[in-house]
């Protein structure tokens, strides 16, 4: 019978794949030999395109129940987790992640748009009456730099320092709790993106609210040299993972001609990346903040250090992964 | 696929790998999936704890063990479902695995974007009800119950969507399944029957039974080479279906065995054949289908 000799011309490589397969699912790859290796991927092929024709011209049914189950795992053993080398994984970084942050433009946009209204509307509110600042600040953050401090202790503020060994867990709870905020302002955006804006917006309020405080005692400009180095990957990190929080909660609320589930996992994968180098960004933050901003006390250095990262921080989005154009040029001749 | 789909036993999922084959998988049960987590939950405490006394018994700076809880809690699973291929020790201890919707390999941002729903999901809750300024930055009772809402429904995800999928798995764009077992391979059935002593079934007698009969009459043989049957069942199958189908001939009373082996071999032979010209016969009772060749692929 036909299908009779189509299994049994079969049988051997099947049983092949089986003995491999049970060694890779419970192991992994490296269980296998150089020879078996080379050999797994032709076999998957294989019983794939077997099981294939046993469905349509066999009525054998255990033999085809034995290999749905024989494809199913050795589909599992042959797609393993893509692997990528460091350097691979450096360059998605590097060069990926702002060519998506560039298709993202609306939510980058609108979180920037959003932190912004919150800097403004606080700013405007403290100018008018200081008693807004215990709004938009929690006392915890403050300390004692409020409206009731004199200008002294707003100034001695800026440039106190703190002990060695302090520092470094200071940058350490620092990187933390700061990281842990930009995930959840990411995560957040599946509920429809509002639980992100409002926290890109509160956070702008903090910010135009310290501000106004400062400015109004005239102190603005060493501030922001407190303030800058390590605001701006931190508070640039925050901005950016609420720009994928927004995306998100555009895919869920707008998913366009696709299903919700199908857009929404589209998006989730495109925002993934961007999330891990913010983390990045927020640990070079909190080595800043807890580290440099304690030990560097003079405003120069520091307005030198925030121009630097404002520079490599606008030069890595804007030009991040765009190929050259001679590079291009090559690729279009044959 | 046979005729007769086999009953669905677990909810599967569909997935096709880039051979175009369909494959099926079963979803892993819920209850499996939260206990896989607790179990990770409690790996991820103890690994906390080593952490502590190592950090305290080496003197090392609050920093260290600071940064490593906060990996600890945040890329735990990230760090196993990317290098132990979609599982984690909770996930293998009860045999689940995460397997990418699209077909292809998991990908890291696959499993990045899964794990980041996580504070949410089980967090959320907790910060939503009991610390809302964390969130909100004032107090707000009804912005309160609002994020409260929200939270138990994104928790509650896993139960109403389709593919057992929770908040994360929508992100990624995975699925979490029930590894699937290893089914051995059953001996043919057709071996036994020596060729010189096959009998001689006319056309008209092959056309009555269908794939279910046949079905039937492979467990029966099954048991018969496994020496469960008595001589008597033997026989009496035999004429039931020589009485069926107008066999005229003293086999299916002297020699049952031979006669039910040659009968499946030519039942067989014959219906395969209409399978090559896209006809099928469910049953007895069905008429003979003319189906698409390709239907269920």
């Amino acid at each position: 019978m036909r299908t009779v000799e189509f299994r049994r011309r079969r049988e051997a490589d099947w049983a092949r794949l089986e003995s491999m397969v049970d060694r890779v699912l419970k192991r992994g790859l490296n269980r296998l030999s150089d020879a078996e290796l080379e050999e797994l991927p032709r076999l998957y092929r294989g019983v794939l395109s077997s099981l294939s024709v046993a469905r349509k011209t066999t009525l054998d049914r255990a033999l085809v129940q034995y290999l749905e189950a024989l494809a199913a795992r050795s589909y599992l053993a042959v797609y393993a987790a893509r692997r990528s080398r460091t350097g691979d994984l450096w360059r998605a970084l590097f060069e990926e992640v702002p060519r998506r942050l560039r298709t993202m433009k609306v939510d980058l946009a609108m979180s920037i748009a959003i932190t912004g209204v919150g800097v403004i509307v606080a700013w405007t509110l403290v100018s008018a009456d200081p008693g807004w600042y215990f709004m938009f600040v929690a006392p915890g953050l403050a300390g004692d730099r409020d409206p009731s401090a004199s200008t002294e202790v707003l100034r001695t503020a800026l440039y106190e320092g703190g002990g060695e060994a302090g520092l470094v867990n200071f940058a350490s709870s620092l990187f933390a709790h700061n990281t842990g905020i930009a995930l959840l302002a990411a995560a957040l955006g599946f509920a429809a993106g509002i639980p992100t804006a409002l926290l890109l917006f509160t956070n702008g309020l903090m910010l135009g609210a310290f501000l106004q405080l400062y400015a109004s005692r005239g102190l603005l400009f060493p501030l922001l040299g407190w303030l800058l180095p390590h605001g701006i990957p931190e508070i640039g990190a925050i901005v950016l993972c609420g720009a994928v929080g927004l995306h998100w909660g555009r895919a869920v609320v707008a998913p366009g001609r696709f299903t919700t589930a199908v857009a929404l996992g589209q998006a989730g994968r495109r925002g993934s990346l961007i999330v891990l180098s913010c983390v990045g960004l927020l640990a070079l933050a909190g080595v800043i903040e807890g580290i440099f901003r304690q030990v560097v006390l003079d405003d120069r250095v520091r307005w030198a250090l925030a121009a630097f990262n404002g520079a490599w921080f606008f030069l890595w989005l804007s030009l991040g992964g765009r190929r050259a154009p001679s590079a291009r040029r090559d690729k279009v001749r044959p | 696929m046979t005729a007769k789909a086999s009953p669905k036993k677990s909810a599967g999922v569909d997935i096709v790998p880039p051979e175009a084959v369909r494959l099926r998988f079963p979803l892993a049960p819920v209850l499996s999936r939260m206990v896989a987590f607790f179990v990770d939950c409690g790996i991820i405490v103890i690994l906390m704890v080593l952490v502590l006394m190592l950090a305290f018994a080496l003197r090392a700076l609050t920093a260290v063990w600071v940064v490593l809880f906060f990996v600890l809690q945040h890329f735990y699973f990230t760090f196993f479902e990317w290098t132990w291929n979609g599982t984690t020790p909770g996930k293998r201890a009860l045999g689940l695995r995460v397997i990418s919707l699209d077909g292809g390999a998991l990908s890291l941002e696959a499993v990045v974007a899964r794990n980041l729903m996580r504070d949410v999901e089980v967090f959320g809750p907790g910060v939503a009800l009991l610390a809302p300024e964390v969130l909100l930055g004032s107090d707000a009772s009804w912005l309160t119950a609002a994020g409260g809402l929200w939270t138990i429904v994104i928790a509650l995800l896993p139960l109403t969507t389709a593919k057992h999928q929770r908040a994360g798995d929508l992100l990624g764009g995975t699925v979490v399944i029930s590894d699937p077992v290893r089914i051995p391979l059953a001996d043919e059935v057709t071996a036994r029957t020596q060729p010189e002593l096959t009998l001689h079934f006319s056309r008209e007698a092959l056309s009555i039974y269908g794939e279910e009969e046949l079905e039937a009459l492979v467990e029966f043989m099954r048991q018969i080479d496994a020496g469960q049957t008595t001589f008597i069942d033997q026989r009496h199958i035999a004429t039931t279906i020589a009485k069926k189908i107008g066999y005229a001939g003293t086999e299916p009373h002297e020699a049952p065995i031979r006669f039910l082996r040659s009968f499946y071999r030519a039942q067989r032979s014959a219906l395969e054949e209409g399978l090559l010209y896209g006809e099928r016969k469910a049953s007895k009772f069905a008429a003979k289908r003319r189906g698409s060749a390709g239907r269920k692929g």
